[in-house]
């Protein structure tokens, strides 16, 4: 009797009504009732809910389909905003300066040892080498990437492209698919991942493994 | 350089074009791809594949890079006109571009007015300082002219940025052989020789300039990379097998006076003898006496 009563209560079969109140009363009854029953069910917690089908059409589907379109959307709008960045003339001799040494160091065999020697001093020499950078001026990666303002103002366009997405996507799962047992995760789960995970879903008890749609 | 595979596509897709079977645009994209010369064939099936509009719908956004294909076989056959129709309809579709200023700046020195061309390209370098094919092209409009000098000036210039562009040493290698400086054309060889080793016409080249250089030194090194060379090739070079003959017999000449003895065997000029006297006999058995005379004489000099 008490599994059968546990059955009504998560077979939601229409998550989309249009009036959301009764769907609420429905389950404010379903948290009385069990409040009732908490130390005679604590024992069955083991057995498994069975989890409606409609639970998974309607939901876990559309959840699945509606990420990878943002995931999609996210794409694009990331190449619109894109800025094309000119490219530095220091930048790119100091790109090519590196090629052309590589290719010294790889061929370095198959031409005379006279002219290695000349091309080796001309790259390493200690005044004025073309690889040679003086002590205390070699910059802090890091440092030159905040001054750069151009670099700066991509790095803030790239976080805030990914940042507003995930915050209208979290809003409207919140508001269209709250309340009820999503989905049950197949491998157990400590009590710590409780408030991460069921969010929407008040009973206490449940078992852990039984996530609710916004952790999805 | 265009690989042997690449090489038999290349000239399987033009007979098929050029007997009547379809597959012009992918011969078009083949010839575009790997940058190879052939403007009047281009010209050709361009302009048939241009002017049918159904199969320049069939094409969508591809049309204007097969325009700008063939504009630039049309300049390389002088056929001006049709170059012009071509950048003018490029022109309309997108206005204000670096590429179109680019071809504009092309037909101008197609045209000979060496100096409206040489302004173009001043002003679209001031606004891409860093654009590649502006200094190339305007190094050509200073070969052109024939003013070595000034084509070398610029060359350096753009090789001061651009180090590692193994086209441009090897562009500044034949001007430097042209004017006969030879010290400088071997600098550009052996850059070119270290960027990709295993391409034996840099070995020849540089075998044949350090050759021209003279000194035994260089005659030394000189036969090393003739040799390097026939071991590229699979010993199928014969003006590497030439040329190790001539090296050994120069620097016989130049060692006589030495009382050293031979540092090098003399295998190795006699093994090259032989397998031009080889190649000869297989493919041009007529002149096999001249060669023998040859050898003969360089042999006993």
């Amino acid at each position: 009797m008490v599994s059968q009563l546990y059955d009504k209560t998560l077979s939601f079969r229409t998550p989309f009504t249009p009036n959301q109140k009764p769907h609420k009363q429905k389950r404010k009854k379903s948290k009385s009732s069990t409040h009732r029953h908490r130390h005679r069910y604590r024992a069955s917690m083991a057995e498994d809910l069975v989890l409606d089908t409609a639970i998974r059409d309607w939901v876990l589907i559309p959840l699945s389909v509606v990420m990878v379109l943002i995931g999609i959307l996210r794409y694009f709008v990331s190449k619109l905003m894109r800025s094309s960045q000119v490219p530095d003339p220091k930048i790119v001799k100091e790109g090519q300066v590196i090629v052309r040494a590589r290719n010294l160091r790889a061929g370095a065999n198959f031409i005379s040892p006279k002219s290695f020697r000349a091309r080796r001093v001309y790259f390493c020499n200690e005044e004025n080498g073309l690889l040679h950078v003086p002590k205390g001026q070699a910059q802090n990666a890091q440092a030159q990437m905040f001054s750069d303002p151009n670099m700066a103002m991509d790095m803030m366009k790239k976080n805030l492209s990914m940042i507003i997405p995930q915050t209208l996507t979290f809003a409207w799962v919140n508001f269209f698919f709250s309340g009820f047992v999503a989905a049950k995760i197949p491998f157990p789960l400590t009590q710590r991942f409780r408030s991460m995970l069921q969010n929407g879903i008040d009973l206490s008890t449940v078992d852990v493994s039984y996530v609710s749609s916004r952790s999805w | 350089m265009v690989t042997k595979t690449e090489e038999t596509q290349l000239n399987r897709l033009e007979n098929q074009v050029d007997n009547g079977g379809g597959g012009a645009w992918e011969y078009l994209c083949l010839v575009k791809k790997l940058k190879v010369r052939r403007p009047d064939k281009v010209l050709r099936h361009g302009l048939s594949i241009l002017n049918d509009p159904k199969k320049r719908s069939a094409l969508g956004p591809d049309v204007w890079t097969l325009y700008e294909q063939v504009s630039i076989a049309a300049m390389d056959c002088q056929c001006l006109d049709v170059a012009k129709d071509c950048i003018k309809v490029l022109q309309k579709q997108f206005p204000e571009s670096k590429r179109v200023g680019r071809l504009e700046g092309i037909l101008l020195e197609a045209k000979g007015l060496w100096a409206e061309a040489e302004k173009a390209y001043s002003s679209l370098l001031e606004d891409n300082p860093l654009d590649p094919v502006l200094h190339k092209r305007r190094v050509a409009i200073a070969k052109a002219q024939g003013n070595f000098p000034t084509a070398i000036e610029w060359l350096n210039k753009y090789l001061e940025t651009f180090m590692a562009d193994h086209d441009a040493w090897r562009e500044l290698a034949e001007i430097y052989v042209s004017l006969q400086m030879y010290k400088q054309a071997a600098f550009c060889y052996e850059e070119l020789i270290l960027s990709q080793p295993t391409v034996p016409l840099y070995h020849l080249a540089y075998a044949d300039v350090l050759y021209t250089l003279g000194g035994v030194e260089n005659i030394l090194l000189a036969k090393k990379y003739y040799a390097s060379a026939i071991d590229l090739t699979g010993g199928k070079n014969t003006k590497a097998l030439f040329g190790i003959c001539l090296c050994s017999s120069a620097i016989a000449q130049l060692t006589k006076g030495r009382n050293k003895e031979d540092k090098e065997s003399p295998e190795l000029q006699s093994l090259a003898a032989a397998a031009l006297e080889k190649d000869y006999k297989q493919r041009a058995p007529a002149k096999l006496l001249l060669l023998t005379s040859a050898l003969k004489s360089l042999k006993t000099s």
